[in-house]
């Protein structure tokens, strides 16, 4: 490697390369960006952004981001980091919503932010039975729709698979951790609230339907 | 903390001493990429292209003695990647953070404090930002740029055609006849010569584009977008591809019948490198109607004729009844297994085939087989024919396989 060239290239990069803001808040609130991390899966966490949050219980819904903007699809939403504040920019994968506990998200930095609006918005639509399209107001662009054209069997619908599935697994609750067993076992606490059961189960199309073709490897890509 | 040798996949041999820790330190420092994080992304990148054709990323085939891109194509990406991605798009930030998880994670469980465990992550996370920019940079292609000519043809018709092949509910059957038939109409079509070199040069007349969207229109109900191109690409390439699938491009050749005053074609194009052979010819049926076909070899700029007038016209029926009777998974699964040159993996067949893992291309393998020697059965080869044979479907399939055929119909 020559230092001659690549210095000055790196060293105007680095002028332009923005540092992770963090704010180290305890308080979860909708719209916060913030990384999930499940101790039962230390290899793997994820960044998500609250959607909506049950202080009584504890609980939030979570959607999980990435920062692949280039593989967004047409269900999903591009969140620049001019509009997060946050270093990079995120794709929002809309389909992918979880219920996950305070727990897994409440030590973690506060890396960026959607405006509450918006994320109640999506919130709102995603609960629909129908799978309704969130109406983001006129006045906020703080989203934009991904445009990239997923085909059966590609790369990017196994990456998809493979996030899904890691996302679905993050977000459980870990009761087999000690500091959470001396609180009593966190599936059993939830276990009799009918609010969190119907929740779970009904309210969100938490569905990777992208993930639900079988179609035959012909038609790969 | 330790900065003991890591055994991880993922880390490229290079790296093997590299540590998350001097990542991190030097993340935190104020060159911030330079020089660890340059070159891991140097030698990933190295690594991940070793064997993908230049020339399909707008770059001169160019490369090393060990048969890398050559080191100015390498810095020219490493350069964007680094300059663009990791810094002025933060992605260092966005690595860096969920590395600190992960370490913190391993810390609380207590399996280890050892933050370099993770340097599969970093690596991994690596890999994605080097396929988005090689991505970005692919050259376009002759499927795509036929896609873009048709779109505003079938708008034109009124023709509308889905994106999703599982919204019209065909079999695996149906959406295979479609691909086919797709590939057919279009392989009527008169042609400009394009050798695919030149990606952006036309291939076909806009009238008879026009026409070939028309004699699509009573099909358009059980057509989808990825059909269209499988099928286009059938005709142009025969056989799609993938960012993975760039290693090497298969081409499917149709076995043609023999003709009679053809001076026969000499074997000086045959691989050095032969290893078996088959001269047991007399045991085929037909003697004396002898048939005739090339494979095209799979390397970049090599052509190679691997036989002529060695198989009977009865063989070479049975060849292609066989042939026929696979589908383009099983097809391609053979010629990678019959290639001498790569060595492949089961994760890099699983992906290539489109098996959801690697777990499942022994199942795949045996039903295969299986599924072979029926074929062979019931088109009635005799038992020490079936090698013959089954050398001729990979021959025929353009596999990179050293079979020498000697000529015995002198």
């Amino acid at each position: 490697m020559n230092n001659e060239l690549v210095a000055p290239l790196v060293k105007e990069a680095i002028a332009m390369s923005p540092r992770a803001i963090l704010s180290n808040e305890k308080n979860i609130r909708i719209g916060q960006i913030r990384r999930i991390a499940n101790p039962i899966k230390p290899e793997s966490s994820r960044y998500v952004l609250v959607l909506n949050i049950n202080p009584i219980r504890k609980i939030a819904t979570v959607v999980l981001l990435n920062n692949l903007i280039n593989l967004a699809t047409d269900r999903d939403y591009i969140l620049q980091r001019e509009n997060s504040l946050a270093a990079f920019d995120l794709t929002i994968l809309a389909d992918f919503i979880e219920l996950t506990d305070y727990k897994l998200i409440e030590k973690n930095p506060v890396i960026g932010s959607l405006c509450p609006i918006c994320a109640r918005i999506l919130y709102e639509a995603k609960r629909l039975p129908s799978d309704g399209i969130p109406l983001f107001p006129d006045n906020h662009s703080c989203v934009a729709k991904g445009s990239f054209k997923i085909q059966i069997a590609d790369s990017t619908w196994y990456l998809r698979n493979f996030e899904f599935e890691l996302f679905q697994a993050i977000c459980e609750v870990p009761d087999q951790i000690e500091s959470l067993i001396r609180e009593g076992n966190f599936i059993q606490k939830y276990k009799d609230q009918e609010e969190f059961i119907s929740a779970s189960m009904s309210e969100f199309n938490t569905v990777n339907i992208l993930a639900l073709d079988d179609s035959t490897f012909d038609l790969l890509r | 903390m330790t900065t003991s040798k890591i055994d991880d996949p993922f880390v490229p041999p290079y790296f093997q001493n590299l540590t998350v820790s001097e990542l991190l330190e030097e993340a935190e420092s104020s060159a911030r990429v330079y020089p660890r994080w340059w070159s891991l992304v140097y030698f990933t990148l190295k690594k991940m292209t070793h064997g993908w054709p230049m020339n399909a990323f707008r770059l001169e085939e160019k490369r090393d003695h060990q048969n890398y891109w050559s080191s100015e194509a390498l810095h020219d990406f490493t350069s964007e990647i680094v300059c663009n991605e990791l810094l002025k798009n933060g992605q260092q930030e966005y690595i860096l953070g969920l590395i600190q998880d992960a370490a913190r994670n391993s810390v609380e469980l207590g399996e280890s404090d050892d933050l370099n465990l993770h340097m599969g992550l970093v690596v991994h996370f690596l890999q994605q930002q080097i396929n988005k920019v090689l991505d970005h940079r692919r050259a376009p292609t002759l499927t795509g740029n036929l896609m873009s000519r048709l779109d505003p043809i079938f708008e034109k018709l009124g023709l509308s055609i889905t994106s999703d092949t599982a919204t019209l509910t065909l079999t695996d059957i149906q959406i295979e006849d479609q691909v086919q038939m797709v590939s057919d109409l279009l392989s009527l079509l008169p042609r400009f010569p394009n050798t695919g070199e030149e990606r952006l040069s036309r291939l076909y007349e806009t009238t008879d584009l026009e026409n070939f969207a028309i004699s699509l229109a009573p099909q358009a109900p059980n057509l989808s977008l990825p059909i269209l191109r499988t099928g286009i690409e059938r005709s142009l390439e025969g056989m799609c591809g993938s960012i993975t699938a760039l290693q090497r491009v298969y081409r499917t050749v149709p076995l043609e019948p023999h003709r009679e005053n053809e001076e026969e074609i000499e074997l000086d194009g045959t691989p050095d490198s032969l290893s078996r052979s088959y001269n047991d010819v007399g045991t085929q049926d037909d003697q004396d109607g002898r048939g005739e076909f090339s494979g095209v070899g799979t390397g970049e700029d090599k052509t190679y004729i691997y036989s002529a007038t060695i198989y009977s016209k009865a063989d070479m029926a049975k060849i292609s009844g066989i042939i026929l009777e696979l589908s383009l998974r099983e097809q391609k699964y053979l010629v990678m297994k019959a290639d001498q040159e790569t060595k492949w993996t089961q994760t890099q067949i699983a992906e290539a085939i489109g098996l959801a893992s690697r777990k499942k291309v022994n199942d795949f393998q045996e039903n295969l087989f299986s599924k072979l020697n029926v074929l062979l059965q019931s088109h009635q080869v005799a038992a020490e024919s079936h090698d013959y044979i089954i050398a001729g479907v990979l021959i025929s399939l353009g596999a990179n396989t050293a079979i020498e055929m000697v000529r015995t119909n002198e």
